[in-house]
């Protein structure tokens, strides 16, 4: 419905058909509404189901390349570095 | 400051249909390969900016529902369901540029989501168009055609056209950012997309005429619309030279005046309306202190940084795209060049 405090514009209509409220709210109804939020959480569950796996397989492979080889040319600067210890302990870095 | 906003949102629109119509076409076309290489090179053109592009339409329902009250409260409860489709296409399509590059096995539904979600896209937005234009029916000032009166033979085949509109503006892109048999694959392409973009333009005369729509009684009364479609011509002729003798940064914006052109005359047509031939501009707008009060924050502010962003962000990614591998791609092989550093090391 139109707001009572609105201003009566009817006369500047110049239209062949009739113009809309001049209300500002979308009617929407509830199916419509409804279907939008069925397909919102229909899309973003694909989504993050996809998402999630990724997450999981990045994880289970763990880091590689890189991420864990040391340069072949790489010495330690110091007497207790951990640069040159063998591939095995690399799990213990974090403890230790 | 009705015609300020009036102003503004036709550019953002304008934008937003240039902008993220080529990125959208990019889409579409990626459907029409199957060589992993092209599509990774057609993703790669598009990749650091398509996002960007889509603020656009962002700015363009903001506008709208700020400025526009009223228009956008008419607007929305007709295209509420294909605008729906619009928005999952919208998702489907950004998401697949993050996950594609994620799976090898799996891409396939990846690359079936960007080319599925740009088509239905693209041809949702051409379908709203067409059915604003052909006219909606209204009823005691308010959308009265229930969840399917939008959906017309006139507005499908509106829907059809953007789609190789689209497609076209998606070519000519690729034309100018790609090289090899991306490049090649799009000058093949731009003579048989421009050839059933005209073949509807045709039809949808011929239809406009069939149905007697309204927009015809305005091409009578103004005359000087005539100029646009001249010009469009005088750009198609550019055009077919221009991939004749392969000048890569031409059809872009040949396509870019085309569509200009489109809208050019799309607006001056409906002129006054906003909702054609049911709401004027005037009557869509909100009250002058609201305007007044958006004027401060959007207009001032948000669309000027809006258009300085696109302007540095086009300026940074010119040129040919070198390199298949993409802005994805490349933030990826990034990450594998990482020094390597065991947890407990603080060495610099």
């Amino acid at each position: 419905m139109c707001h009572p405090a609105e201003p009566d514009r009817s006369s500047l209509y110049p239209t062949r058909r009739e113009p809309p409220c001049r209300g500002a709210l979308p009617a929407l109804a509830a199916r419509q509404a409804g279907a939008s939020l069925a397909v919102f959480c229909a899309i973003y569950t694909f989504i993050f189901a996809f998402g999630i796996f990724y997450i999981y397989r990045l994880l289970r492979a763990g880091p590689a390349g890189y991420l864990i080889e040391p340069p072949s040319a790489a010495h330690p600067k110091r007497p207790m570095s951990l640069a040159d210890r063998p591939r095995s302990t690399e799990t213990t870095y974090a403890r230790e | 400051m009705i015609m300020f906003w009036a102003t503004l949102l036709a550019v953002s629109i304008l934008l937003y249909v240039l902008l993220d119509g080529f990125d959208l076409g990019v889409g579409i076309l990626s459907g029409m390969t199957r060589s992993e290489t092209k599509r990774s090179a057609m993703l790669a053109a598009v990749e650091p900016i398509w996002d960007g592009n889509e603020t656009w339409l962002v700015v363009t329902a903001v506008i709208l529902w700020g400025a526009f009250p009223v228009a956008y409260a008419g607007l929305l409860p007709a295209f509420y369901l294909p605008l729906l489709v619009m928005l999952a296409g919208l998702i489907l399509r950004g998401v697949a540029f993050e996950y594609r590059s994620k799976t090898e096995q799996m891409r396939w539904i990846w690359d079936l989501s960007f080319a599925g979600g740009s088509f239905a896209a693209t041809f949702i937005q051409g379908l709203t168009v067409g059915a604003l234009v052909e006219g909606l029916p209204w009823a005691k000032g308010q959308y009265a055609g229930g969840d399917f009166g939008w959906f017309t033979p006139y507005a499908a085949l509106c829907g059809i056209g953007l789609c190789l509109g689209y497609a076209l503006l998606g070519a000519s892109w690729l034309v100018k950012k790609c090289e090899g048999d991306v490049r090649e694959m799009a000058y093949r392409l731009i003579p048989y997309l421009s050839a059933g973009l005209l073949l509807f333009l045709i039809g949808i005369f011929i239809y406009s005429l069939a149905e007697q729509l309204e927009v015809m009684d305005m091409w009578v009364e103004r005359p000087y619309l005539y100029v646009f479609p001249m010009i469009g011509a005088m750009a198609a002729i550019l055009l077919a030279f221009s991939v004749r003798y392969r000048w890569d940064e031409v059809p872009f914006l040949v396509v870019t005046v085309i569509f200009l052109c489109a809208f050019g005359t799309m607006v001056l047509s409906f002129w006054p309306y906003m909702i054609p031939f049911v709401l004027t501009v005037e009557e869509a707008a909100a009250p002058q202190s609201s305007l007044a009060f958006m004027f401060w924050g959007e207009g001032l502010f948000v669309f000027p940084l809006m258009l300085f962003y696109t302007a540095i962000s086009y300026s940074i990614f010119r040129g040919k795209v070198r390199s298949a591998a993409g802005y994805y791609g490349n933030r990826k092989a990034a990450v594998t060049k990482l020094p390597y550093r065991p947890a407990g090391d603080s060495r610099h």
